[in-house]
């Protein structure tokens, strides 16, 4: 084997061992998006503890707030009624 | 106005142990949140989003003690009909009603991570949502229907018929087929032992958050009905221009 032939194969297989990058076709690329269907990572399990406890302190407040307009409520009629009192009062003392 | 009176001096001498109830109770939900965050592991398979499980069942355990003073309540009511024994069913409805939408909300978020998807009609899931719907059903018809004697009477009914969905949500996991785990109940590996107690904790502090809000429901509903009680006796005493306007 000559120094010719073997410097060539030498280059030749540097040139095999070089990342080839290959320019996709036309043809081979994606032409729709499809959704995953039954894969285990459709959903981020942080994110959904997050929106459970949300959700939990939404829901609890969300009647605690009930709770409390109801006593408004109530302290309202209470209200009238100390007056409606106090009127029944004041008239007696007049009389 | 010996109505009134009655419910006053049964309402006095509850603050100081409302308080306290309310004082433990915060210490075990907050105890509860350092626990279930910091000292118990993460879930093999399903990972950080398995801890949804530590508020979802106590959450289910909570909305069984509200369906179970509704029931009483509603009994109580039609043995003796006083004001005490309707509120305490009023009040167990609206428990159930809240702790029941938290377990059919929080069980869905968990479900579309471990299952793939939102909701399936699982016998637990669907027996879940009738007993949620028939406290709404209650709640409804307590808000909208007036509120005679008669109308209560017929709600109490309604109060003692939903408890009887409570033993088939209970045993539908293991009567019929389903998803939903059942790794309490269940013949497999169950809890590894930190799990568990958190779990445990969890337990305590819902049951304790249930019954100090069941308890400050309670309250006002009767205080509700003390006042109305007291607004009919001025009129009968012809105080009120106002009030019977």
């Amino acid at each position: 084997m000559s120094a010719l032939d073997l410097s060539g194969r030498l280059r030749l297989a540097r040139l095999d061992q070089q990342p080839t990058t290959t320019q996709a076709s036309p043809d081979t690329r994606a032409t729709s998006f499809q959704s995953v269907e039954g894969g285990p990572e459709t959903h981020s399990g942080a994110n959904l503890l997050v929106a459970a406890y949300a959700v939990l302190w939404v829901i609890l407040m969300a009647w605690l707030f009930g709770l409390w307009r109801k006593q408004a409520n109530l302290h309202a009629k209470i209200d009238d009624l100390e007056k409606t009192l106090d009127r029944a009062a004041a008239k007696l003392e007049k009389k | 106005m010996p109505r009134a009176t009655s419910i006053q001096r049964k309402q006095s001498g509850s603050d100081i142990g409302f308080a306290i109830l309310m004082f433990v109770t915060t210490a075990f939900l907050v105890s509860t949140i350092y626990v279930v965050f910091e000292e118990t592991s993460i879930e093999k398979t399903m990972g950080i989003v398995q801890k949804i499980f530590y508020f979802h069942v106590p959450s289910a355990y909570a909305m069984y003690i509200g369906a179970t003073a509704c029931f009483v309540g509603s009994c109580g009511y039609l043995v003796k009909p006083t004001p005490t024994w309707d509120a305490v069913a009023r009040s167990g409805a609206e428990i159930a009603v809240v702790f029941g939408l938290i377990v059919l909300t929080t069980g869905p978020l968990w479900a579309a991570k471990a299952w793939g998807f939102y909701w399936t009609w699982d016998p637990r899931l669907t027996t879940a949502l009738l007993q949620v719907l028939i406290y709404v059903a209650y709640l409804v018809l307590r808000g909208f229907a007036g509120d005679g004697e008669g109308e209560r009477k017929f709600a109490a009914a309604l109060g003692i018929l939903g408890a009887a969905n409570l033993p088939i949500i209970h045993f539908s996991v293991q009567k019929w087929s389903g998803q939903h785990p059942t790794v309490i109940t269940g013949k497999g590996g169950g809890l590894a032992p930190d799990m568990k107690h958190a779990l445990l904790l969890a337990f305590v502090a819902f049951t304790l958050f249930a019954i100090a809000l069941l308890w400050a429901r309670v309250k006002l509903e009767l205080a509700k009905e003390r006042l109305a009680m007291v607004e009919e006796d001025a009129i009968d005493l012809g105080l009120d221009d106002r009030i019977e306007a």
